[in-house]
Order: structure tokens, then C-alpha cells, then sequence
């Protein structure tokens, strides 16, 4: 047993130790008078996390909106112990001078925890000790009690269960996908910190300019000091404000994302009785904490508190603090500039988890080391008994809205503390007759818990603080809106309707409120030519240059992922979601966003299983959107100009990543895994096939192993003429690396034959002839790349990927149902 | 100071007779001959009057014997390339089509020009019609690539004639998207080309708050390679003036010929070129020419 193991197993033993001793188990208490009082958890626990004992119905204080109400019982409730418990010494703590402790009731139906991991933030080489650790836990928890695995923003998982086998295959197979600090495409190594003082100088000094800032602004004393750290410092000047605000609002919209997957776990959460234990693991929620700073998520950690209220869920969230895991890891050679400020940053990244814990009723812990085993010894601890508390509401109280709650116990050890939640819902009285019974009828079977809850129009919350979502849909019965005009032309097969109606961003801008309103109304009411249109606006938008054209994008998609039947139901609705899907995130390759069509396939991941992770019934397969996403991440390996200058000490930049450049090869290798995913998900047709062989060929080729990439291009001589223009390219450059300089040019001219007057075959001819001492053959193909200008030019389509379908299959969609 | 040297030719050459202008020398040669340009400067002025006899020039460390120095006689070939995505509005496309007009009029009767423009296609333009015709590609946006790396290395692959002087202005913001070359793909074409590469970086700094072009190391590699120089230029500043400059730069280095002696054929020579009697003087050379079919120096270095 490692030394790891032992510590967790110790901890384990010392948590399930401090339970209490159960010698006269009795029967959990069926809660009286259930109609009238509302049940309130409360756990009282020592500083050690011990559970509190003894303590008198007298000696709780509740307050609902801070006015005091009735305690009529109050219960004390524990776990019934793991079989792999062991002997308990009963060590239970107790109040002062208070009785000794009656027996707990216990629960015999097992209590429900979810483990919850924000795949997003979790790093690929940190999450292994976390998950371990994670399944010690799992294993510790007595036999009846439920446990479900929810990775997010993706939303897959393992609905709550008592087989302990199919939880810990669940948590073996998660995979984290987060990067380095603020993740890939950051080519200064900004930190939390950073982001939010450059974002919030900007925000107080508007008329500043952001290329160069002077030194005598705010923001240029901060510009100067990250810059004074670069191997550039000049141009560095020239382009943080701008990379700060592109990587904010990026990393916004992650965060955003994360939360909002997390709310829609606790909505189904809901659904379910009882009380629920979240177990949230996160390597942190980038927020602002500069006033005008960016990402800003405002009250978000507020409404997930709420929401955790109605989902009588108590949150206990571990933060793997990265900025101080990799200080403490004496190999990660992490770099740090005197400015750099890891305590604020930790605190960055876990006030959000704080917020969504607290209230909740749960708490935050920071992994510095380790697995987090005593993270997960305390939860045992705090969760093996608590206090059920019936609280007589008033009337006023009972309006099904989330109301304060206070609860405080008068004479508490020292040290000890009171968790409960600060939130509650008191339902409204339930009406007699036929309405009643149908609100009381259970909601309909769902194939997992982890299918979305479709909202009713009175219980979806506002989607507030979002970025993308600027005018709230209208309550009111709909208007027929110019939005509506433009689409029923659409509707009609008039599809050029939005270039005609919306030629400027002026025409834009007058139905801007009403395009807006319409699209979130869609999302209730979908059809397939209606997500077709809200995706041909996103072209429009791109080509037009109008505001934020990617939420477009997000608009639509959210169009299509509302239709009411989840995937596998309807083949028809599948089939044109794939399609969809596919479109738009070929739109997304062609404006060069592969960060955003990473976040698009992520959030779609609970649809379509494009990661690695096994399809489940509910997730649909398509080897050509994994293709989309190895291929994102591909154009993610390029690095930035900046990235360029800087590698091997000022040596010019290569395909070919050397040996010192780690994390080039670790992207690059990354890629490697996705082609796997792409070549064994779904059933690949042939010219995928030969385009993941060309992909990963190329990888190859830029890890240096030079002759397995030419194997791989031998094997698969393309049909696709633009695949096998690729390949032809790539394989001419795989044997001048190889030193057959001859067979590169023979290569380089198969390309050209393929497409004829394609530049970039005649450039590598002319630079290929010049190497042979060819210097007429290499004028001469020099010449044509002056002169001759195929469209498209392969090589441009390569970073662009999908994008070359999208007239295609933008056509097909629009043959989608009215 | 500005120092620059320029190799005219890079590979083994029996130049036959050159006669291109009236004042141009004629030379007779039977024997492989390398061409190499120097550029002597003190205080940024071009030093002129020097004879064979102030040179010291070294082939792979072996002193050479000049057998003709030669200045302001060989007409020039000139190719500009222009990067458009550097001029992303129209003021700046003007301002590009006035700096090209202003090189192109300082040319001598007897030179020769073309132009080059790139954007995520690379196009020639004709320079002989009237008005530069030059236009941004219409499908260009903002995230269209910029081909620099393959623009230069299509621009730099042009016939030599051994009777003229081979020169390129490239008019860039240093950024590269979708080029298939990498940059040590550029660097090696660069140096086989025989063309001396000035580099003319703007950026969107101004003269009291100047800043460099992107990429900056590696323009300075490109110009270092093949004897030219790197001006930034910001945009509150004159842009016809360096394409003058560099052009005035490159007409009034010298032209040193010799028979390489005493090393061996093929391969990477290095150059060592220097003015003993000017010390003060910053003396531009090329760091060295490929002679024969080569095995190229980067392809040894990079890694398999």
C-alpha cells in the first residue's frame, strides 16, 4: 500500500471512528406533521469535524428572513456505518455541561452523494491523486448510501448508485482537460490576478491606449511590470491589454458555463427526494476581485446557493489550488516573476467555490498536496450524523421562492460550528382536488437523472450576469417581431433573406432587441429550421462584422440541444442535431477560433461524446465532430508570434518541436490521443479515416518521428483530392526531413498535379528544387506561386478544417422542419 | 552605424560577360567567381572611395583575393513585397501605393522592378501599368492568414543575372498565419536565394512612443542572413523615406568579386569581410553563401 494510501486509509478510520456509536439503532425518523413543517439539516461539528451530540431541541435558534419561528422537533440522524467501518470507540464530542447523548436515529435508505468535477479546470497530470483519493471515499460510505458521478460543463456521468464497481469505472475513466494557468492560448502566462488588475485599469481608464499604455496610467504600471518578465518586453506592451480582454471574456464564458452546468445538476437534483451531498472538486472559478474587472460573474454563486436549497443539496467543494501545487511540487520548475502573487491568485479562484458552498450549507477546502484525503475524511466525518430540525414556516413564507434562513445553537463547544443552509423553499400549500393530484403525480421517467429538466416558463431563472443574453426574454404573449417576418421568408426557402434584409450592421442594430428576445423564445419552442437560421445568422454576423458573432453560435446551439427529446429518441431530430452541430463548429474553424469550438464541443459533451469518454445511451457518437475537435486542438499547437520568438533562445521557429519544447510536444501529443478517439467513436467513412491518418501524420512528423509519419501517409493514399493534396504536401516534407530530397520533390509535385496552381505546392517546389542545387527548376515553381492563385489553396483548408463543408451542409439543414 | 554586405551570388557561377549599362565593368571569367555586396558606414553615411586593397574578405577563414571592387555601376533589380494585412484601411493602402511609387521613381533608367503582394493568396503586380493597381483580396478579414514565410521565399526565387544587383523590400507588420515553410524553411531559402532582403517593419507606435514590428528576431535573422537591414517604421512616420533609404542603402554598397582559393567545394562558406583601415567603420556582411548541392546546415541541426 502506498504511502498515499495509507494516509487516506488512516484518515478514513479516524473519520468513520468519530461517528457516533450506535449501540440502540432505532429507525430514522419519520417526519411528523410533514405538510405544515419544513425540514431544515443543520450539522454541528467540532473544529475537528466531529459531529455534535446531545444537543436539545432548545437549544436551536431558527430564523426564516430573520424572523424567528417554531422549532417543533428536532432529530438527531446518523449514517448507519460502512461495513468496512470497523469498531467505533464512540468518540462523539458533546456541548458543555450538556446530557449525554440519546441514540441516533438512523436512515436506512442510504443517503445520495454526487461527485462533481469540473473537468475544465482539472489538470490531466493532478486529477490521478484526486481521484483516487475520491474512490477511497466512495468505498468508505456505508452500502446502502447512493453515490453519482457528474463531470462537468459536459454534464455525463453515473447516475447515483449503490454499485461501488460501476462508481470507481466512473471516476477511472475521467480525464481532466484543464491546462496551464488560464489555460491554452496564453502566451504571457497571465495569471488570475494579472487579468483582473489589466481588466479593471481598463474598465477605470477607457481613454487609455491599449497598445503601449503609458507608464504614467495605471494601466501601463501594470502592463510594465508583466512585460518587464517577457522575452519580449516591447512588443509584449504592444499586445497584453488586448490579449487580457479576449482571454477574460474567454475565460468568462468558461466559468459561466461551469456554473450554469452546475445548476442545471442541482435542477435535477431537485427531482430527486431527499437530501443530497455534492461533492465539487475544481481547480478554482476565475472571478474578478477588481471592481470593473473581468470575468465578472456576478450574484451567479448566489443562485447556485438558491438553487442548492430547492435541491436540498449540501455543497462541500475541494479547490486543488494549482498556484500553490505547483510551488509545492519541487520538479514543476514553475516559473515565477517577483510580481507574481500566488496567495491572491488561490484566493481568485476559490471565493466563487466559497460562494456556492456556504451557502449551501457546506464548505470549502484547499488541496495543497495530496490526493485530498483528509478532505475527503472530513466530509465522512460531517455527513456521518446531523440534526433534522421541523421548522413552523408562516404563511408569508410559503410562496415557493428561496427565503433566508439563520440557524444558530446556543451553547456550543469551543471551536464548534454550525452548518446549514442559509437558504430555504417553503412550498406553497398544495391545492385540493384533480390539480392537486397532477402536481403531486411524479414527474415523467427520464432515462438518467442527468438529462436536462426541461424548465417550466415560472421556474426558469433568469439567466442573469450572462455575457450572452443581453435582453431577457419577454414574459408577455409573443409579438410578431421583424425577426419573425425575416425567418417565415426563410421558412419559405427564401434563404438569402438575411443578406438581403440585414445588409449593414445598421439594419442589425434596429432589430437587434427583437433577434435577441426571438432567439431565447426559440429555445422553448424549437424546430430544426429555426436552430438552421439562427446559425445562418451567426454567418451573417461574422461576415458583417457585427457584435459578438460567435453568441450567435451559443444561440444557436442552445436552440437545438432544447428540443424536448433527448438523444437516441427521435432519429430523425439526431440526425439533423449531428448536422447541425457539425456546421457549427465548422463556422467556428473558419473564423479561427479553435478555443471556442473546444468550449462548444465540451458543452455539448452530455449529447455527443467526442472526448474519449464511452458514449452512454444518452450521448451521441460522430467520428467526424471528434475529428473537429482533434483538429481544434491541432491549431491550438501553433504558437502565438510571440511563443515563436521566444522558443530555443531566439532559434527560428520549426514545425519540429524539439526536445526542451515540453508542453508543444505534451499539445501535440494530446492531439495523438484525440485522432485515437476520432478513429474509434462512431463509425468513420473512408475520407475521415484518411484525413485522421493525414492528421496524424503530421503530429508525427512534428515529434520527429519522421519515419512512422511516412508510414502512415504510404498507408492511405486519399481520396478526397484535397486530403490527398495534404498528404502529398506533408509526405514531401516528412522525406526532405528523411534527407530523400529527391522523393520530397516528387511528393511536392503530386501535390501540384492535384491542385493545379496551388501556391503552396509551388513554394515548397521552389525552396525543395533550391536544396537539390536546382535553381531553374526552383525559379520556375517560384514563378507559378507568383503567378497562379488556385482556389482554395490546400494548405489554407488544412487549419480550417470543417469549414470547407459548410456550404454543404448549411444546405442540408436548411431542409430541417419548419 | 549601419553595416550590411550582400553576396550577390550564393552559388558556383561561371559568369560570362555582363554588360548592362554604359558604365557597368565587363567581366571575362572562366573560373567560378563569387559576387559578394558590402555596405561601409561611419555615422550612418556611406563610406565611399575604397579600392580592393582596404578589403579583407575570408572564405571559410581563408583570406581570398579580390579580384574587382566595384560601386554605383551595376543596375538594380528590385522586388518589393508587400504585406496587406499591415494595411488594413484604406489610409494605409494609399500610404503604401505613394512609398512604392516614391522607390520605384528613384529607380535608374536601366533597373528593373516588379512587386509582389500577399495576403492569405501571394499575387504579383504589374508595375509597368499606369497606377499601381493594388488591392487588398476582398474576402480578407481580420483572421485571414498573412503568408509572409511563403510571400518572401516565392519573392526571393528569381533568376539571376550576373550583370545586376538583386534587391528586395518587404513591407510587413513581422506577423505570419498559414505559411506551409516554417521560419527555418524561410532562412534557408533566403540564404540560397542570393538576394539581399530589406526589411521595412511597421508598427503602430509613433515616434514618441515607438514600438517594433512583430517578429522582430526573425526579420532581423532574414536581413542579417542576406546582407540587408531592418527599419521600423511607426506610423506617424515617413514610410516612402525608408523604402528610399533602403534603396540608397543598397545602390551605394560595394561589389567585391573573387576566385575562391584554397577551400573546398560544396557546402555552407562562411564569409568574414572587413575594412582594417576603417576601424571606426561598421562593415555589413553576409554570414556566407551555399555552393553546389548542399546538405543544409539547419537540416543537420534540427532535430529527427
Amino acid at each position: 500500500m502506498s504511502v498515499r494510501r495509507l494516509k487516506l486509509a488512516s484518515a478514513m478510520a479516524v473519520a468513520i471512528c468519530a461517528m457516533p456509536a450506535l449501540p440502540r439503532a432505532r429507525q430514522a425518523p419519520v417526519f411528523r406533521a410533514a405538510a405544515d413543517l419544513v425540514a431544515v439539516d443543520v450539522r454541528v461539528v467540532t473544529a475537528a469535524g466531529e459531529p455534535v451530540l446531545g444537543l436539545a431541541p432548545d437549544a436551536f435558534d431558527v430564523s426564516i428572513n430573520g424572523r424567528r419561528r417554531r422549532l417543533v422537533t428536532a432529530d438527531f440522524v446518523g449514517a448507519p456505518r460502512a461495513a468496512t467501518a470497523g469498531a467505533s470507540n464512540g468518540a462523539v464530542a458533546t456541548p458543555p455541561g450538556g446530557v449525554a447523548p440519546p441514540a441516533p436515529a438512523v436512515t436506512q435508505d442510504g443517503r445520495t452523494f454526487v461527485i462533481a468535477l469540473d473537468v475544465m479546470s482539472l489538470r490531466s497530470d493532478a486529477i490521478g491523486t484526486v481521484l483516487a483519493a475520491a474512490r477511497e471515499f466512495v468505498g468508505a460510505l456505508p452500502p446502502a448510501d447512493r453515490v453519482g458521478v457528474f463531470t462537468f460543463p459536459g454534464g455525463a456521468g453515473l447516475d447515483p448508485t449503490i454499485d461501488r464497481r460501476a462508481v470507481a469505472k466512473a471516476l477511472e475513466r475521467t480525464a481532466g482537460i484543464g491546462d496551464a494557468p488560464l489555460g491554452i492560448g496564453n502566451p504571457y502566462q497571465l495569471l488570475p490576478s494579472q487579468l483582473a488588475d489589466i481588466t479593471g485599469a481598463r474598465q477605470r481608464e477607457p481613454s487609455v491606449s491599449i497598445r503601449n499604455p503609458p507608464a504614467n496610467t495605471t494601466l501601463g504600471r501594470i502592463v510594465n511590470q508583466v512585460c518587464a518578465f517577457d522575452r519580449d518586453p516591447e512588443q509584449c506592451k504592444l499586445v497584453l491589454v488586448a490579449e487580457a480582454e479576449k482571454l477574460a471574456v474567454y475565460e468568462e464564458g468558461l466559468a459561466l458555463q461551469r456554473i450554469g452546468a452546475l445548476r442545471g445538476l442541482l435542477g435535477r437534483l431537485a427531482t430527486q427526494p431527499g437530501p443530497k451531498t455534492v461533492v465539487l472538486i475544481s481547480d478554482g472559478i476565475l472571478q474578478t476581485d477588481v471592481p470593473g474587472g473581468r470575468p465578472e460573474l456576478g450574484d451567479l454563486g448566489l443562485l447556485v446557493g438558491r438553487e442548492a436549497a430547492r435541491a436540498d443539496a449540501t455543497i462541500y467543494a475541494l479547490y486543488v489550488d494549482r498556484q500553490r501545487t505547483d510551488l509545492a511540487a519541487a520538479a514543476s520548475g514553475a516559473r515565477r516573476r517577483p510580481i507574481d502573487n500566488p496567495q491572491r491568485d488561490s484566493g481568485i479562484l476559490a471565493r466563487p467555490l466559497d460562494q456556492i458552498a456556504g451557502p449551501s450549507g457546506g464548505r470549502v477546502f484547499t488541496l495543497v498536496q495530496g490526493g485530498g484525503e483528509p478532505f475527503f475524511a472530513r466530509i465522512l466525518s460531517e455527513t456521518s450524523a446531523h440534526y433534522l430540525l421541523g421548522v413552523e414556516p408562516a404563511d408569508a413564507d410559503r410562496d415557493g421562492e428561496p427565503r433566508h434562513l439563520t440557524v444558530k445553537v446556543k451553547g456550543l463547544p469551543r471551536g464548534a460550528v454550525v452548518r446549514a443552509r442559509a437558504w430555504v423553499v417553503v412550498p406553497q400549500r398544495a391545492p385540493a382536488g384533480p390539480a392537486a393530484a397532477a402536481a403531486a403525480a411524479p414527474p415523467p421517467a427520464r432515462a438518467s437523472i442527468w438529462d436536462p429538466v426541461p424548465p417550466t416558463p415560472s421556474e426558469r431563472p433568469r439567466e442573469r450576469g450572462s455575457i450572452w443574453d443581453p435582453v431577457p426574454p419577454s414574459d408577455g404573449p409573443p409579438r410578431v417581431t421583424a425577426l419573425d417576418e425575416i425567418y417565415a421568408a426563410y421558412a419559405a426557402g427564401q434563404s438569402s433573406v438575411i443578406g438581403e434584409r440585414l445588409r449593414t450592421r445598421e439594419d442589425f442594430e434596429r432589430i437587434r432587441p427583437d433577434v435577441m428576445r426571438g432567439l431565447a423564445r426559440w429555445r422553448q419552442d424549437w424546430t430544426p429550421r429555426r436552430a438552421a437560421f439562427a446559425l445562418e445568422l451567426s454567418i451573417a454576423a461574422i461576415a458583417r462584422h457585427w457584435p459578438n458573432p460567435l453568441g450567435f453560435v451559443t444561440s444557436a446551439r442552445e436552440i437545438v440541444t432544447s428540443r424536448p427529446d433527448p438523444p437516441g429518441r427521435n432519429p430523425e431530430d439526431d440526425r439533423f442535431e449531428m448536422l447541425f452541430h457539425r456546421s457549427a463548429v465548422a463556422v467556428l474553424a473558419s473564423v479561427d477560433a479553435p478555443r471556442e469550438v473546444e468550449a462548444y464541443l465540451e458543452a455539448i459533451a452530455d449529447r455527443v461524446a467526442t472526448d474519449g469518454r464511452p458514449p452512454t445511451a444518452a450521448r451521441l457518437v460522430d467520428s467526424r465532430l471528434s475529428l473537429a475537435r482533434a483538429a481544434a486542438r491541432e491549431r491550438l499547437t501553433l504558437p502565438a508570434t510571440s511563443a515563436r520568438r521566444a522558443s530555443a533562445a531566439g532559434a527560428p521557429w520549426s514545425w519540429v518541436a524539439t526536445p526542451e519544447a515540453r508542453e508543444e510536444r505534451r499539445r501535440l501529443q494530446d492531439v495523438l490521443d484525440l485522432l485515437d478517439v476520432a478513429a474509434l467513436v462512431g463509425t468513420p467513412d473512408a475520407a475521415t479515416r484518411d484525413e485522421i491518418a493525414v492528421r496524424r501524420a503530421f503530429v508525427s512528423y512534428r515529434l520527429g518521428h519522421y519515419a512512422e509519419a511516412l508510414a502512415i501517409l504510404d498507408g492511405h493514399p486519399a481520396a478526397d483530392p484535397l486530403v490527398a493534396s495534404w498528404r502529398d504536401l506533408l509526405r514531401g516534407r516528412t522525406l526532405a526531413a528523411l534527407n530523400r530530397l529527391d522523393d520530397a520533390a516528387a511528393a511536392y509535385e503530386q501535390a501540384a498535379r492535384l491542385a493545379p496552381g496551388a501556391q503552396t505546392a509551388a513554394v515548397a517546389l521552389a525552396s525543395i528544387r533550391l536544396r537539390l542545387g536546382d535553381r531553374e527548376g526552383a525559379e520556375r515553381w517560384a514563378a507559378i506561386a507568383r503567378t497562379m492563385t488556385a482556389e482554395p489553396d490546400p494548405w489554407t483548408t488544412y487549419w480550417t478544417a470543417d469549414s470547407r463543408f459548410l456550404p454543404a451542409w448549411i444546405a442540408d439543414l436548411r431542409h430541417g422542419r419548419p | 552605424m549601419i553595416v550590411r554586405a550582400w553576396p550577390l551570388v550564393s552559388l558556383p557561377m561561371i559568369v560570362a560577360v555582363a554588360v548592362a549599362a554604359p558604365q557597368a565593368p565587363v567581366f571575362r571569367a572562366t573560373a567560378k567567381t563569387v559576387v559578394v555586396d558590402v555596405s561601409v558606414s561611419r555615422n550612418g553615411r556611406p563610406v565611399m572611395g575604397l579600392a580592393a586593397a582596404d578589403f579583407h574578405l575570408a572564405d571559410n577563414g581563408v583570406p581570398q583575393t579580390l579580384v574587382d571592387v566595384s560601386q554605383e555601376t551595376l543596375p538594380i533589380d528590385l522586388t518589393v513585397v508587400a504585406d496587406l494585412s499591415a494595411t488594413a484601411d484604406g489610409s494605409a493602402l494609399d500610404a503604401l501605393r505613394r512609398s512604392i511609387g516614391d522607390v520605384l521613381g528613384r529607380l535608374h533608367p536601366d533597373d528593373h522592378a516588379s512587386l509582389v503582394v500577399f495576403d492569405q493568396r501571394i499575387r504579383e503586380v504589374d508595375v509597368s501599368a499606369r497606377g499601381l493597381q493594388i488591392t487588398v483580396d476582398s474576402t480578407w478579414t481580420a483572421s485571414s492568414p498573412a503568408r509572409l514565410f511563403d510571400a518572401i521565399a516565392a519573392a526571393l526565387v528569381k533568376p539571376l543575372d550576373p550583370a545586376r544587383r538583386r534587391m528586395t523590400i518587404v513591407f510587413t507588420e513581422g506577423r505570419d498565419q498559414g505559411s506551409f515553410l516554417d521560419e527555418a524553411e524561410l532562412i534557408d531559402v533566403a540564404s540560397r536565394s542570393g538576394v539581399a532582403v530589406f526589411i521595412v517593419g511597421v508598427t503602430d507606435g509613433t515616434a514618441r512612443a515607438p514600438q517594433p514590428p512583430a517578429n522582430l528576431p526573425l526579420l532581423q535573422h532574414l536581413a542579417d542572413a542576406t546582407g540587408g537591414i531592418v527599419a521600423v517604421v511607426q506610423r506617424d512616420q515617413d514610410l516612402g523615406a525608408s523604402f528610399v533609404r533602403a534603396l540608397e542603402d543598397f545602390r551605394t554598397s560595394y561589389v567585391l568579386r573573387y576566385t575562391p582559393a584554397g577551400t573546398a567545394a560544396g557546402g555552407w562558406h562562411r564569409l568574414d569581410v572587413s575594412v582594417p583601415r576603417e576601424r571606426a567603420a561598421e562593415v555589413r556582411a553576409r554570414k556566407g553563401y551555399f555552393d553546389a548541392p548542399p546538405a543544409s546546415p539547419r537540416d543537420e541541426a534540427r532535430p529527427r
